[in-house]
């Protein structure tokens, strides 16, 4: 039997982070901590890496605590996991549509596109790769993508087009209602037991618990 | 911590005086290592924590829910709600229609 504990949801807490794709091709989570000394961070990387599919070691995180960049945040403590992992999910996947249809055109000065006459949704992305879903061969790297759009001098020697890494702003999507609303994002619960009719004796038979679960979350 | 709060663990208060009449860890019923089975641990180490050398508490995790998980899985056994914390036979039974 499985469990999810829907705290953010239910008290309609609302978050906000920040997806960022480096130059580099690394993802950048940016937000605000809310939930000191547990494994929070590998639940958001992972949800984040499951929706873009980029490969986990591609992803770090930074946490801020400048109220300043962000303008609302959710509640602290373990209530905040519920409204930062949607968040997440919702900038992650604002960030593979933006690698999508970065993907199918080029500045002026690059001499060719990486998805020519293709369309976001002919592509897809897996282990940080972007390629086509009826002729996988055809990839490219997310770096290479980016690159290109980055101004990265390998593909013009002399123009720096400095054009900003791709960041995407997450939020908890219907104020905790919507189809991947909040949950407890770092955690999930099985347990199994016997359970005798005659005496209403509970025999525990396995219980486990899964920390920094992060995918999972969207139902 | 989680399968005693969802089965074992209760205050239990003289409804007259208010005053806790098992103030103490026997009849509390506080799980002991001697009630549980073995323990597994699967550790993936992910450093990202912002402790050192990117280590993280996990401790909160199995108060979190898994009282709350023993109860959904006791309604799938018996298809009954048990809901009131801890489910101790007599609740179960009473869930049950057998007293």
């Amino acid at each position: 039997m499985f469990t999810r504990t829907e705290w953010g949801a239910r008290f309609k807490y609302y978050g906000k982070i920040i997806v960022r794709v480096n130059q580099d091709g690394k993802v950048l989570l940016r937000y605000r901590r809310l939930d000191p000394g547990m494994m929070t961070e590998n639940a958001y990387v992972r949800a984040v890496a499951d929706e873009m599919g980029m490969k986990y070691e591609d992803i770090y995180t930074d946490t801020t605590t400048d109220d300043g960049n962000f303008d609302v945040w959710g509640p602290g403590g373990s209530s905040g996991t519920g409204t930062n992992l949607p968040a997440f999910i919702d900038g992650a996947l604002k960030a593979k549509q933006k690698i999508l249809e970065l993907a199918i055109s080029a500045p002026d000065y690059v001499p060719y596109i990486p998805f020519e006459g293709k369309t976001p949704e002919e592509l897809d992305i897996k282990e940080s790769i972007v390629f086509e879903k009826a002729n996988p061969d055809n990839k490219k790297t997310v770096r290479e993508i980016v690159q290109i759009w980055s101004g990265i001098p390998a593909y013009h020697n002399f123009i720096m087009h400095n054009t900003d890494d791709i960041v995407c702003v997450g939020e908890t999507p219907g104020f905790g209602w919507a189809p991947y609303s909040s949950h407890l994002g770092r955690q999930a619960q099985f347990a199994e037991v016997e359970v005798d009719p005659d005496t209403g004796e509970v025999d525990v038979k396995k219980a486990v618990t899964v920390n920094g679960r992060g995918q999972g979350d969207k139902s | 911590m989680g399968i005693g709060w969802g089965l074992n663990e209760e205050v239990i208060k003289d409804p007259t005086t208010g005053i806790n009449l098992n103030d103490n860890l026997i009849d509390y019923r506080w799980l002991t290592m001697n009630d549980i089975g073995p323990i597994d641990y699967h550790l993936v180490e992910g450093g990202l924590g912002l402790g050192p050398y990117g280590t993280s508490g996990i401790g909160e995790c199995v108060g979190a829910s898994s009282h709350g998980v023993m109860m959904n899985a006791i309604y799938n056994a018996i298809g009954k709600h048990v809901d009131d914390f801890p489910a101790t036979p007599q609740k179960i039974l009473k869930a049950l229609g057998k007293i």
